[in-house]
């Protein structure tokens, strides 16, 4: 009883920590699909119920389940579509946390994908798959010659676990795989790159394309001249990522061709209220982070300057890269303000 | 309990929401390299409108050389009298102070008035007034290009000022690298079975933010810690820690990049934009990924007879890259696919009735779309790309000139590397930066006329064979009249693109494919584009590939408008 209570007041709590749902979603989706989430949302609440809402994948195997059903979905094929998916984000869970390396990721990519693609097109399997898959290997009792695999642990046709040897003859066994080296390419990735977030973009539309005009000295330093971006919403940041790259060094010592990114926010336009133009500024001195270092040395000290630019908000919504343009300083500089 | 079980979730979106990081970009070939092409292809074609065999010292003189210039003499003139197709300019004043310096003020005449009153998208390619940028539609400006030129050896032979050359080629570049615009072609969404996550966590990050609604820049790591704590203790320790530090620095850090996560930020609802739109943007030649993909999954998943991408075997081998892995953990985390009602792309690009005698598109469901993460569908090929906008052309060249643009850009993508093997690592997109900072040394060389006169014969040599590819399907199939095999030719060009890079001690030296050159990208674009620019003794293959497809569309060009009337 206590339980069903708690369930109860789970539900009305999961229920009213979604008000933003509907309201957030309404305004990109059509009808249909907000009664789709919601016909999801009401299988969550059941799930929530049932033995197992403990466990975050067997929720995922039912809300993956639920999703083809709220589609119309046949039940059986719901389930096999429900079991993979549930499947492959278990896998990318543990990919991702370094539980898993990239080899046996792949592997079992590429063994589920399999099997899905033999269950929905083969009516022997797929019949037999609505009788019974006892360890969701997606392998049908009745042709399961191992009807306890462990979970995720990739199989033959024959449902047992499948090892890979010289020998072997499986044609997973015989995928390319990923090298310790690449897993730990992976993991640098995961440790360096960075997301960005602002709720104030959501639903902004893709930033328009900015070009950049001219460039010069100006204001202690290069002012970089481009189109500003007008088409987002109120507080919805705008940055302008410039890709300079010099060539024609003005000393022997220094790298035939030097790159540089920058990127700019629209906090730091010189000219906030000019509507068609925004002016960036690199000083020509002192010190600066990161890369805006490498492009006042390329500045001051090559000859030759190409660069491009695009737009991207803070929700990440980028505009295409302008065409990349070698352009000279302009000759009477680039002032802004007195 | 209840209270661990919020956190928990909010946490697992964390991870989910981290996966959205890892869903990186489908580029197509950049698109002035797109542009630049079929605006060469035009003035080769203007050059030699201009001559004859008898005029062009060491060109083949035999008797098809001779009738393809006739030919291309007789297309150009087409070409020029088509309708641009052009919407009017967004601004009616440039901000860009080169055009007033050039043209004496700031508003430009596009002299529409007249027949054309009203209806600049009638204006003839040959009278578009202006130079028109890659941004003409895209951007804010008055979209015109005024640093362009026809090149070396072709501003003889195209010449005058700003607004009195043919600007026929540049309307046919921009309709080119236009498709990249074509944000319709692939929506994605959250699976419903997630966004439930979503909104929860959506909730959280604004009340994080508070009233500042800055943009905060979170690391993987701070994801990754989420994720660690997520089922058992929520949003504690670490994960809580890089979360606080993630919003104090957003008001002072600077940023150098934006790390390639492009678009996929969260986001609710429909998910578009440039980055989606180069799925149906590949085909994958390579004999090696593809036994791959029917020994593990026979004929299931086969919808056409090249397929195009699949970034669960993408590559030339079959293995995908890193950031392919990444993507893929991240669409299967968050439950993204693709938004089959919404998207145009499997409309268009399934060809089941292409009457070209090229194997068609096995029809495929919603469901087969749409059921699983996008990484594990094979998007439709670009020789079917190609065919849709040719179609479209074919049917009614007099109001559908953009649709050129279709197989040109098909074309451009058939001569890079990572696109006829279906894969957006592997050093696509640091190829194609160095390929767009080389395209003027690439497509001119030193700019001397005598050696683009050089270049210009062999691209001529070339697009003679591309031009009787063409005659001798037609030749083949007479009731096809003046159709062009648009998906034979350019998968035949994707196929002789992988064959001249296929060479083992390139292979063997990391070009072109490149695995670690696209995940430096992430971190330093120019280290990594730096790379294939200085890559040694490649200057002539990357010259091949490109004159192949100027080639290539050449006699496109030629034999399309053979079906204007």
């Amino acid at each position: 009883m206590i339980q069903l209570c708690f369930s109860f007041i789970g539900i009305l709590l999961i229920w009213i920590s979604f008000p933003s749902l509907p309201r957030a979603i309404a305004q990109a989706l059509p009808d249909q699909e907000t009664k789709l989430i919601q016909c999801v949302r009401l299988a969550y609440a059941k799930v929530q119920s049932e033995e197992g809402s403990k466990n975050p994948d067997y929720i995922r195997r039912r809300l993956e389940t639920a999703n083809a059903l709220c589609a119309n979905e046949n039940p059986s094929k719901a389930a096999i579509i429900g079991q993979v998916n549930a499947d492959l984000a278990q896998a990318a869970r543990q990919y991702l946390d370094g539980s898993l390396n990239g080899k046996d990721y792949l592997m079992i990519v590429n063994e589920r994908t399999g099997k899905y693609a033999k269950l929905l097109n083969d009516q022997t399997w797929a019949t037999a798959y609505a009788a019974g898959d006892q360890d969701q290997d997606l392998i049908p009792n009745q042709f399961d010659k191992c009807s306890d695999s462990p979970s995720l642990r990739p199989t033959n046709q024959s449902g047992c676990p499948l090892k890979c040897s010289q020998s072997s003859t499986d044609p997973a066994c015989r995928l390319p795989a990923p090298s310790s080296a690449d897993d730990a390419i992976v993991k640098r990735i995961v440790l360096s790159s960075k997301l960005m977030l602002n709720p104030a973009c959501d639903n902004a539309p893709t930033p328009t394309q900015p070009e950049q005009l001219l460039w010069g000295r100006g204001n202690g330093g290069y002012n970089l001249v481009v189109t500003k971006i007008n088409n987002q919403p109120t507080k919805c940041e705008v940055f302008y990522e410039i890709d300079f790259r010099f060539d024609q060094p003005g000393l022997s010592t220094d790298p035939k061709v030097k790159y540089a990114s920058v990127l700019f926010q629209n906090s730091e336009d010189l000219t906030p209220n000019d509507p068609r133009r925004a002016i960036f500024n690199i000083p020509a001195t002192g010190s600066l982070p990161g890369q805006r270092l490498t492009a006042q040395y390329g500045l001051g000290k090559y000859l030759r300057m190409q660069w491009r630019v695009r737009a991207v908000n803070g929700s990440q919504k980028l505009s295409k890269w302008s065409a990349s343009r070698i352009q000279k300083p302009n000759s009477s500089g680039v002032r802004v303000g007195s | 309990m209840r209270y661990k079980k919020l956190k928990a979730i909010i946490c697992l979106f964390l991870v989910i929401l981290t996966s959205l990081i890892y869903s990186l970009p489908v580029y197509a070939h950049n698109n002035i390299v797109h542009r630049d092409m079929t605006d060469v292809a035009y003035e080769v074609m203007l050059a030699f409108s201009k001559f004859s065999p008898a005029d062009v010292n060491s060109i083949d003189k035999s008797p098809e050389m001779q009738q393809f210039f006739k030919d291309i003499k007789a297309a150009t003139l087409k070409l020029r009298s088509l309708p641009s197709g052009l919407p009017n300019p967004k601004a009616s004043t440039c901000i860009d102070p080169t055009f007033a310096q050039m043209h004496g003020t700031n508003t430009p005449n596009w002299q529409t008035g007249g027949a054309f009153e009203g209806a600049f998208e009638a204006v003839p390619m040959g009278n578009v007034r202006y130079p028109i940028s890659t941004s003409y539609i895209s951007g804010n400006d008055c979209g015109i290009d005024v640093s362009w030129m026809p090149g070396p050896f072709y501003n003889e032979v195209n010449s005058g000022g700003l607004t009195s050359r043919d600007h026929t080629g540049v309307v046919l570049g921009f309709w080119t690298q236009a498709v990249d615009d074509e944000l319709n072609d692939f929506h994605m969404w959250i699976r419903p079975s997630n966004i439930l996550f979503l909104s929860v966590v959506k909730e959280y990050l604004e009340k994080a933010l508070g009233v500042t609604l800055g943009t905060v820049w979170i690391t993987v790591k701070c994801f990754t810690s989420c994720a660690a704590s997520a089922l058992t203790a929520g949003i504690v320790g670490d994960c809580k820690k890089c979360l606080d530090d993630a919003i104090k620095e957003a008001k002072s850090a600077s940023h150098d990049v934006v790390t390639e996560i492009d678009g996929l930020a969260p986001g609710f609802g429909d998910i578009t934009g440039s980055l989606y739109v180069g799925m149906g943007h590949h085909v994958n030649v390579s004999q090696a990924a593809n036994s791959i993909v029917s020994d593990l999954k026979g004929n299931y998943n086969h919808y056409d007879d090249q397929p195009g991408m699949l970034t669960e075997n993408a590559g030339p081998n079959g293995l995908p890259g890193n950031i392919e892995v990444l993507s893929m953990a991240g669409a299967d985390l968050i439950g993204m696919s693709v938004h089959y009602d919404l998207s145009l792309g499997p409309k268009r690009y399934e060809v089941t009735e292409g009457n070209d005698f090229h194997p068609n598109s096995i029809d495929r469901s919603d469901d087969d779309w749409q059921y699983l993460s996008w990484p594990h569908i094979p998007f439709t090929p670009l020789d079917n790309l190609a065919w849709f906008g040719w179609k479209q052309f074919r049917d009614n060249p007099q109001s559908n000139a953009k649709y050129l643009g279709w197989p040109l850009h098909a074309i451009g993508d058939a001569t890079v590397p990572m696109h006829v093997t279906g894969t957006f690592a592997h050093g696509h997109r640091p190829y194609e930066d160095a390929i767009e900072n080389q395209r003027q040394e690439l497509l001119y060389g030193d700019g001397s006329s005598a050696l683009v006169r050089r270049r210009l014969r062999l691209i001529m040599s070339q697009a003679l064979l591309w031009r009787k590819f063409i005659l001798n399907w037609r030749a083949k199939h007479p009731a096809n009249g003046a159709d062009v095999p648009i998906r034979d030719l350019v998968t035949q060009l994707a196929q002789q693109t992988l064959s001249k890079v296929n060479q083992p001690n390139l292979i063997t030296a990391g070009w072109p494919f490149n695995d670690l050159a696209s995940t430096t990208y992430l971190l330093d674009k120019g280290l990594a584009t730096g790379f294939y620019e200085a890559f040694p003794g490649v200057t002539n293959i990357n010259q091949e590939l490109l004159e192949n497809g100027v080639a290539a569309e050449i006699a496109f060009l030629t034999s399309a408008a053979e079906s204007v009337k």
